[in-house]
């Protein structure tokens, strides 16, 4: 199992490297002074947007890095969440913002040189938010779960990409398989039809449905943080996350990690 | 230097007005066709049959029929 699981993680990255987009970021005149920009969104909601938000807040904040929180969504869930976090472990150690339409644009553009990670999270919808974030996220990563309707909405997703390009050429997009189900031929199938997207890049680091996702939401912790451990949640996690932000620094500091 | 000089004023299509126009269009997409609503009779095991389907796609019965259908049809070239 740790070798397919360590194979995943060397396939994606090899997947990224050998992508435009990549050449893209190594030929862009981002200063390393910049934050790194990551927008977590969907037009379709509840595929576990801010779960995941959150659970990327926590753990690059782990890492040492300065990280704000943009919480686009009306719903304010992870500014809520941040409250409840406070109020339960005594702090959130990242900042958190709510920002609506425009200002996501703006205030990320202005806030971007004083943070290490800004992490957005955003949609649910069609949202003037989800447009702003799209012409300055670094990343958009879209949450899909393998469910008819959902896969359905990476259509519009992969659209808005495509106009948003225009004018941020730096945006790279993927999608992953959030809430995943354990069994079955469900998951094969929503992959299949994600990788048939060209504008979008399929992340092949799928995240299960775990309970330890809600019970460590109640509590106001990350997965990383919540005891009893699931191992196996933290280690999908942590392959996302080295796909995502292509490195492996997700596997080194989380304060979790196999034995090779 | 009595006369100001005129302020330089963003251009249409400059970058930021791009990126407005974009913002602005959002929840704009073509307005969805209203669904005619019709009355079909099954069989209720067929019924328990497609409702169990329909749940394990967390989808609604009528969902899951409108999309076995166009898939049906799809299949069919119409």
């Amino acid at each position: 199992m740790q070798a397919v699981v360590q194979n995943r993680r060397s396939l994606c990255y090899l997947l990224y490297i050998t992508s435009p987009s990549y050449s893209m970021r190594l030929n862009s005149q981002q200063t390393p002074d910049t934050a790194m920009i990551l927008t977590i969104g969907n037009v379709k909601g509840g595929v576990g947007k801010t779960t995941l938000a959150v659970n990327f807040a926590i753990a690059r904040a782990r890492q040492g890095r300065d990280v704000l929180l943009v919480d686009g969504d009306e719903q304010g869930t992870a500014l809520t969440f941040t409250a409840l976090r406070e109020e339960m472990t005594g702090q959130t150690d990242y900042t958190a913002v709510a920002l609506t339409g425009t200002a996501v644009r703006t205030q990320v553009l202005k806030l971007a040189p004083k943070y290490a990670d800004i992490i957005i999270d955003v949609g649910g919808r069609d949202t003037g938010s989800f447009r702003a974030a799209l012409t300055v996220t670094d990343t958009l990563l879209a949450p899909v779960q393998p469910r008819t309707f959902d896969v359905w909405a990476i259509d519009q997703v992969a659209a808005l990409i495509a106009e948003a390009r225009v004018i941020n050429d730096r945006l790279q997009s993927f999608a992953v398989l959030n809430a995943a189900d354990p069994t079955g031929r469900d998951n094969e199938e929503a992959a299949a039809a994600l990788r048939e997207h060209l504008g979008i890049q399929y992340l092949d680091c799928p995240l299960i449905r775990r309970k330890v996702f809600p019970n460590a939401a109640a509590q106001g912790k990350g997965i990383l943080e919540y005891t009893p451990r699931d191992l196996k949640a933290i280690d999908e996690l942590n392959t996302l996350m080295a796909c995502v932000y292509q490195d492996d620094t997700g596997v080194k500091f989380n304060g979790y990690r196999k034995e090779a | 230097m009595a006369i100001a000089k005129k302020p330089n004023r963003q251009q249409p299509g400059s970058a930021e007005q791009q990126a407005s126009r974009f913002i602005e269009g959002a929840g704009k997409g073509a307005e969805r066709a209203r669904r005619a609503p019709t009355t079909l009779r099954f069989d209720p095991e067929l019924l328990v049959r497609i409702d169990t389907a329909a749940k394990r796609r967390g989808i609604s019965r009528s969902a899951w029929i409108q999309y076995t259908l166009s898939r049906a049809l799809d299949e069919e070239g119409r």
